[in-house]
């Protein structure tokens, strides 16, 4: 059949009110005698709270109060329960919140809390993570045993373990006796910030002190209403949580942020909103920041190249508090050894507590980090191995019939992995080379395989409700944020697809309400297209069988026997429009039928289990896609500076909704990945402070950074299940951006890195340190 | 905090000393930066944008004159520059982005201080003068002699720069180059202004003048790079010589602190001697053309 819609480049929907500043964002949302909230933070890495002295700012004009977390009986949390709101006696990373102020105007709010003093007790601090695994770390939660924790998840308490994903297959011991080379790396992936243009806001009043209204600029409605009802025991539909636009999210906004303390300080001022809006300061501590990885990896691999058998490990700094994190150490851990299929295998991940602001999920999530260690090793393998990293790759995919880590088998209808592969050494050219005219410059290209899976809950749920309309338009009400990466158009090019409407005719929420839209997980894991998606096109389908059941009814035959097509269903020659049926058929003499028509649709993730107690398998990952990355670069030997020439990405990623919409997420995370792979890293004080919180000294790439030419292509082998045969596509154009661009460096200057970012002082240092400047 | 509004240099001046903790605002983009970080809390700000004929670009017989409200963006569009101060051109090209360039003046970017300021570097390496206008009188001073460390000039209570006056060298050519982190808007890791000159009679070799930016607290000119520079007789042997022995005595002698979040002390001796060449061919080119 041919596709009408989907499968166009159709203008995002909301383009229009972003371009002209119409849309409102959680800054522009404005209420009558709104309260201001400024946090006051902590400004020591570890510590035991002694005093807090309040009466200086209490006397500031305009300040209604000072909230401390003394009398805080909850912790926060989704899937382990181990943060306050607000420090209680105890802190644990510069930047925690220790009190919130609160006062008519942001201005007295702020003076104000510059006269919050805070006396602390010292206590040891540390910032790494594989230190803080170690027996002599200071422990960070001596309670860590006593937390709530969701099943599938295992805390070592008396440690700063919060979390330890092991997967065993195989036996690696006799896998590394049967090898004939073995490769073992140590790789660093540095703590991240999200950089989003906008940063978080959250606003909240409470009513008859036990209604709950929060607006928010988070990517999970539905986790922040959930949260917030178990925390303040209310119940799920006293709690309203509404998400105007979003202006960025990658990952950064999901889960929870900055929602319980703002609801906790509005408590003690019932009938009022209270508003906190982050400082582009406070993005860098007060949210949540990325990655932040220690991982070691061995591989082994017979003489001819197979690789037989992986150890890994990984610790990853988490921050002062695991819950945000905690699902990214399962999710590096069963991807860590990237899209190969290997006999036998163990792999620790280890979320460790750090005094350091809190890692959360970022564009990628875990995948980069894996990818990181496991594309940088392949290339090394195959110089080791003497054959061509290209050969050695396609040797060991997985491919169907192939046994991935978890034990699922790799099916045809997972993609082309080896095309991808295939595809990117040609656009790349990997076969040419082109040796620069001046010799200050050094030119390299290589490649880096991916795959990637979404890492979710078991019941990660998705429900979309469609309404019709009596011109013969629907409202398609769903509840993902589009905070950019344009699912409101694109599940409303699945939406006429499947009614045969032309996309004009759809109407898609802006913004999300749990009041009104219905019940959706969280925008995360590239998953919306494929899994909102699926209960769009469900919806679709109930709406016509509706339509059909009514016209039935009026044709006197059974739906059976009805089709649906050009906005009629038909009986033979004979229609109806889906106008007249939208709410309540009338017949001539003007007595009517039915009623308005409501279409729904909801899915769950199919098949997806909790790991294995013992060995970490089962089925963690309900889809997969696999791609290939590709980089050309040039390093400027005088400057240390690396300029990505061309940079290739090709995904199958099933069937394309949007072309031009997939692209831009795909370049969108490239650049991204760039930025991280060449400059982007939070630096830390020796006592603990992150020194470049701020976008003067945190750099991230400008459009003059961009590569010169930004290659993307989708391969579409159809996933059955997924929306006219999609399947999850967006980080995936981030996951192996840093190790494609080291591999290329290697090839350009015979120089491996291990850590990033690839920024001036590591490479100068490497040209021309010679070890007098270690 | 109080908001003043001067109409002309006299009053500025007086405001100046009659207002205990008062700074001067002209284009604003490092005031506002620092005051928002709390870095700075002026009980008063003069904003001296109402002062007229401030803004000029004015090329006389000897010299160019800089008004102390003219913009990066002024001076780029400002078509008569002589060519032998394209250093000037340069530097404002790297100089923040359109918008800050579309506010932030030059004489702004000397008050500053700041070690890695565009013009700091350039202005010390074109030997110019800032002409300092206070009630109690006007005093000349060479851009060199204007720093104390990083953030802090010779300015006394009242003073304000005027104007900028570089003088025109004939014979001479002048360049300007950073090295930075990303391509976009950034401040410079490090940087380097170069002026190559001929004596009078062009009789002898070619003299330099050297400045680095952003490689101590203060720009720093580098007397003794001039000197090796000037042995470069054109041979390409020579040049490889000097330039190499030009880094082996950066790599001793320079001192950049430790704690930079833009770059550590080694990159940025690397990266010095590494600009000095690239701004010192590119001041052959200009200048043998």
């Amino acid at each position: 059949m041919e596709l009408k819609t989907v499968g166009k480049s159709i203008t995002k929907f909301d383009a229009f009110e972003k371009v002209t500043g119409e849309a409102v964002y959680i800054a522009d949302v404005e209420f009558p005698n709104v309260l201001h909230i400024k946090v006051v933070r902590s400004s020591v890495a570890h510590g035991r709270i002694k005093t807090v002295f309040t009466e200086d700012a209490y006397k500031t004009e305009g300040v209604r109060g000072i909230i401390t977390g003394e009398k805080i009986d909850f912790l926060a949390g989704i899937c382990i329960y181990d943060q306050p709101p607000l420090a209680k006696d105890r802190v644990r990373y510069i930047g925690e919140p220790v009190a919130a102020v609160v006062a008519d105007t942001i201005a007295a709010a702020e003076k104000a809390a510059r006269l919050v003093r805070v006396d602390y007790e010292e206590l040891p601090h540390v910032e790494d993570p594989v230190d803080a695994a170690g027996e002599k770390a200071p422990l960070i939660h001596e309670e860590l045993g006593s937390y709530f924790h969701l099943p599938g998840f295992n805390p070592e308490p008396g440690t700063n373990i919060f979390h330890h994903y092991h997967l065993e297959k195989g036996d690696t011991e006799k896998g590394f006796k049967n090898s004939d080379v073995i490769i073992e790396r140590t790789y660093t992936f540095p703590h991240i910030a999200h950089a989003q243009i906008e940063p978080h806001g959250a606003i909240a009043k409470w009513s008859k002190g036990k209604e709950l209204h929060i607006y928010s600029s988070t990517q999970g409605p539905f986790i922040v209403r959930g949260a917030l009802s178990r925390m303040f025991n209310i119940p799920n539909n006293l709690v309203r949580v509404t998400v105007p636009y979003l202006g960025g999210g990658f990952g950064g906004k999901s889960d929870l942020t900055i929602e319980p303390l703002t609801a906790y300080a509005a408590k003690f001022f019932p009938g009022r909103w209270l508003r906190l809006i982050l400082t582009r300061e406070e993005m860098f501590f007060g949210s949540l920041i990325g990655r932040g990885t220690h991982s070691h990896i061995k591989m082994g691999f017979t003489r001819n190249g197979k690789l037989v058998a992986a150890d890994v490990k990984v610790h990853l700094a988490g921050g002062a508090y695991g819950d945000y994190s905690i699902n990214i150490v399962t999710g590096t851990g069963h991807n860590a050894t990237g899209p190969y299929e290997i006999e036998n295998v163990n792999i620790d991940s280890f979320g460790v507590y750090t005094n350091t602001p809190l890692v959360g999920a970022c564009r990628g999530y875990g995948h980069p980090e894996a990818h990181w260690m496991t594309e940088r090793t392949m290339d090394i393998a195959a110089r080791e191995l003497k054959t061509d990293p290209v050969k050695l790759r396609l040797k060991n995919i997985l491919k169907p019939g192939s046994e991935n880590n978890l034990g699922q088998i790799i099916r045809k209808s997972n993609g082309d992995l080896e095309g991808a592969i295939r595809r990117a050494v040609k656009e790349i050219q990997l076969d040419k080379r082109e040796e620069p005219d001046n010799p200050r410059f050094a030119a390299g290209k290589s490649i880096a395989a991916l795959m990637k899976s979404p890492v979710m809950s078991t019941n990660a749920g998705s429900s979309v409700i469609i309404r019709a309309n009596r011109d013969g338009t629907f409202h398609l009400l769903a509840s993902h944020v589009d905070m950019g990466q344009g699912s409101v158009t694109a599940l409303s090019q699945i939406a006429a697809e499947t009614l045969g409407v032309p996309v004009e005719k759809i109407h898609h929420n802006r913004g999300v309400d749990t009041e009104f839209t219905p019940y959706e997980w969280q925008t995360v894991a590239s998953s919306t297209t494929w899994k909102a998606g699926s209960a769009v096109k469900k919806a679709a389908i109930s709406v016509l069988e509706r339509f059909k059941a009514i016209a039935s009814e009026v044709f006197k035959t059974t739906p059976d026997k009805l089709t649906a097509s050009n906005e009629r269903i038909w009986y033979g020659r004979n229609s109806i429009s889906f106008a007249d049926l939208a709410e309540g058929y009338v017949f001539p003499d003007g007595h009517a039928i039915a009623g308005p028509v409501i279409g729904t649709g909801s899915i769950v993730p199919q098949g997806l289990t909790y790991p294995d107690r013992k060995t970490g398998r089962g089925e963690l990952a309900a889809e997969w896609t696999f791609g290939c990355q590709a980089a050309e670069i040039e390093l400027d030997k005088k400057t240390g500076r690396i300029r990505v020439k061309k940079f290739v990405t090709v995904l199958d990623a099933g069937k394309i909704i949007n072309p031009v919409m997939a692209r831009g997420q795909v370049e969108g995370a490239v650049v991204q990945g760039i930025g991280a792979a060449l400059n982007e890293t939070l630096i830390y004080s020796d006592k603990g402070r992150v020194r470049n919180s701020n976008l003067t000294d945190y750099k991230i790439p400008t459009p003059e950074d961009t590569p010169d030419e930004i290659v993307t292509v989708f391969l579409e082998t159809p996933q059955p299940g997924g929306p006219f045969g999609a399947r999850p596509l967006a980080e995936h154009g981030i996951v192996s951006v840093a190790p494609a661009i080291a591999n290329a460096l290697r090839d350009a200057t015979g120089m491996d890195f291990y850590d990033l970012p690839l920024n001036q002082d590591r490479i100068l240092k490497a040209l021309y340190g010679k070890g007098e400047e270690k | 905090m109080k908001y003043l509004v001067p109409h002309s240099l006299a009053e500025a001046s007086e405001l100046l000393l009659d207002t205990g903790n008062s700074m001067l605002l002209a284009g604003g983009t490092d005031l506002l930066v620092e005051k928002r970080a709390g870095r700075i809390s002026p009980e008063a700000v003069i904003d001296i944008k109402r002062i007229d004929n401030l803004d000029r670009i004015t090329l006389q017989e000897n010299r160019l004159v800089i008004g102390a409200l003219a913009t990066i963006t002024d001076l780029l569009r400002y078509k008569s520059l002589p060519e032998e101060l394209e250093a000037l051109h340069d530097a404002g090209k790297e100089f923040g982005c359109y918008e800050i360039r579309n506010r932030a003046t030059i004489a702004g970017n000397l008050a500053h201080a700041s070690p890695g300021a565009e013009f700091g570097s350039t202005l010390i390496a074109l030997n110019a003068e800032a002409e300092i206008f206070s009630i109690r009188g006007i005093r000349n001073l060479p851009v060199e002699n204007l720093y104390i460390k990083a953030g802090k000039t010779v300015l006394e209570r009242g003073e304000i720069i005027a104007k900028i006056i570089i003088p025109l060298r004939n014979n001479s050519a002048s360049s300007y180059f950073r090295a930075s982190r990303v391509n976009g808007m950034d401040m410079a890791v490090i940087n380097c202004a170069l002026q190559g000159f001929y004596d009078n009679n062009k009789t002898g070799g070619l003299n330099y003048r050297v400045c680095l930016g952003a490689a101590a607290s203060v720009p720093v000119r580098l007397p003794e790079v001039e000197k090796m520079l000037s042995r470069i007789d054109g041979t390409a042997a020579r040049s490889s010589e000097v330039f190499s022995g030009i880094k082996s005595y950066l790599l001793k002698t320079l001192n950049p602190r430790a704690l930079s979040l833009r770059a550590a002390p080694f990159t940025k001796k690397v990266l010095a001697g590494n600009l000095i060449e690239d701004a010192c061919c590119k001041v052959r080119e200009r200048l043998i053309k």
